[in-house]
């Protein structure tokens, strides 16, 4: 049986919709199109429109640091600003990565079970054939497993999601790129 | 990890059984099935450990006092007759899941039918690593394994399917009637006598196998103290012991009769079978769980893809898809 839903986790849930709109009415405002925090084993990563890499569209692109390397102690922490972010642009190509969609319409689960960890984490080095989430529906449990041999780079998804047919689920860096 | 069953000492059972009203010499049963006279006697220890009664006569042989409710492929798949699902059956007499043996072999390439089964199960499970109660020879722990040509964004049907199929079995054989708790808990007066849980290995476009694996409370005399609340099984529903093999065997040929709906026809036959079944179909005051959410509402029957139509209290509609969903009292 699932716990309870405590009053406590009830108000903190609330607290972090509130949270939740502050941070994108923030994001539209300052034209920031891709915004990940990390707080208390919660994860949140925002991304609005299209990415350009191009130095040309500088100030478009804002990448925050991991939360385990700056933790962000409360959701209204100042977010960078477009201009300090320039120096972040990412690293890493978004046409290098391999997309894992979901084959059903479904509910996200990234571990086995609630007390078991993730399959995999973002840096995680994947094999072919590896268990990355379940996505549950109807209780026909969907075991996603990576295509390729690779680096997890984008998990796009927390557990208990919902997810569409098609959604992206999983970016990979391909082995030897 | 857990073998399985030695082909050679289902035979053995298959054996004994056929020659039921005599006695067989030991040095006989040994030669035709190929094993020394020492292994013989073991394996007999072996089965009167799990309840099967065999008589033993000293320098003359052996006889089996009762056909053995085991569910070896010798004694079960003469019931089956031309079913394709159970033509080819792996037993064990334990394992960890059947579910797990089945994705492997799955995996390995077993071909559409393939059924697994096991007398006890060490790590039975349901969704979400939790357990699932499989006592000795009392249940039927069973794994299926399917090949369908949907989809797999159609592939969620075939667990409603499972369920439907699993509540004719039950009322062919016993008589007992059971409610189906969406998407596919048995239930009989509420409590669960079968749970079902099934796995799919798929890419976005084809799926590569499907696992349905079911568990079914037969002959218990009672459910442990910290279950007795939320399960129940059909003996202790029914009054008396029920065949396991009989069960069993219904259980695969309704599964191949709604599979070939399925495949024929579309997801309407096991939809409108499912809704003939189901208090929970239509007019059901229900709680959801959800992601650690809770949320109550009222049943509008079902989605053709097997979604439950609910009104929450909101007034909002929804076709669910996943969430756990309990009776309102």
């Amino acid at each position: 049986m699932p716990g309870k839903t405590s009053r406590k986790e009830e108000r903190q849930e609330l607290l972090n919709l509130e949270a939740l709109r502050e941070i994108v009415d923030l994001l539209s405002e300052r034209s920031i199109s891709e915004f990940e925090m990390e707080k208390n084993g919660f994860r949140i990563r925002i991304k609005r429109g299209v990415v350009l890499e191009s130095s040309a569209e500088q100030g478009m692109t804002a990448h925050t640091e991991r939360a385990a390397t700056h933790p962000i102690t409360a959701p209204t922490t100042p977010i960078e600003t477009p201009a300090s972010a320039k120096a972040e642009v990412r690293d890493r190509a978004p046409e290098n990565l391999h997309v894992i969609r979901s084959p059903i319409v479904g509910t996200f689960y990234a571990s086995s079970s609630p007390e078991a960890p993730p399959y995999v984490k973002v840096g995680d080095k994947i094999q072919k054939g590896q268990v990355l989430c379940i996505i549950e529906a109807m209780k026909l449990m969907n075991e996603i497993e990576a295509e390729i041999a690779g680096e997890v780079a984008e998990i796009y998804l927390q557990n208990g999601q919902p997810v569409e047919y098609g959604q992206s689920l999983f970016g990979i860096i391909p082995s030897g790129s | 990890m857990s073998q399985p069953t030695d082909r050679r000492m289902d035979r053995l059972i298959h054996l004994l059984a056929e020659n039921a009203t005599v006695v067989m010499p030991g040095p006989k049963i040994a030669a035709e099935i190929g094993v020394t006279r020492a292994t013989v006697w073991a394996w007999i220890e072996r089965l009167r450990s799990l309840g099967v009664e065999i008589q033993g006569y000293p320098a003359t042989g052996y006889q089996l006092r009762v056909v053995p409710d085991l569910l070896t492929p010798s004694l079960v798949r003469p019931e089956l007759g031309e079913c394709e699902i159970g033509k080819k059956i792996v037993h064990y007499f334990l394992t960890g899941s059947t579910n797990t043996v089945a994705m492997e072999l799955a995996a390995d390439g077993a071909p559409h039918g393939t059924v697994v089964l096991a007398e006890e199960q060490s790590a039975g499970r349901g969704r979400f690593g939790r357990a699932w109660y499989s006592e000795k020879s009392s249940g039927i722990y069973v794994s299926i394994i399917l090949r369908p040509t949907l989809p797999p964004a159609a592939a969620p049907i075939l667990t409603l399917l499972a369920g439907v199929a699993g509540h004719h079995a039950i009322r062919k054989i016993t008589g007992l009637v059971t409610d189906i708790r969406w998407p596919n808990d048995l239930l009989i007066s509420g409590k669960k006598v079968g749970g079902i849980l099934t796995e799919m290995s798929a890419e976005l476009d084809r799926i590569h196998a499907v696992v349905v694996g079911l568990g079914l409370n037969v002959n218990h005399r009672s459910m442990p103290r910290d279950l007795r609340s939320i399960a129940t099984s059909l003996s202790l529903e029914g009054g008396r012991r029920y065949s396991r093999v009989h069960i069993l065997a219904a259980l695969l040929k309704e599964m191949q009769r709604f599979y070939l709906l399925l495949q024929e026809r579309g997801s309407a036959e096991v939809v409108r079978g499912w809704e003939s079944i189901s208090s929970f179909a239509r007019g059901k005051r229900i709680r959801v769980l959800r992601n650690s959410e809770e949320a109550f509402g009222l049943t509008q029957g079902l989605e053709p893809s097997g979604a439950l139509r609910v009104r929450f209290e909101d007034g909002r509609e929804e076709a669910l898809i996943s969430g756990e969903v309990l009776e309102l009292k």
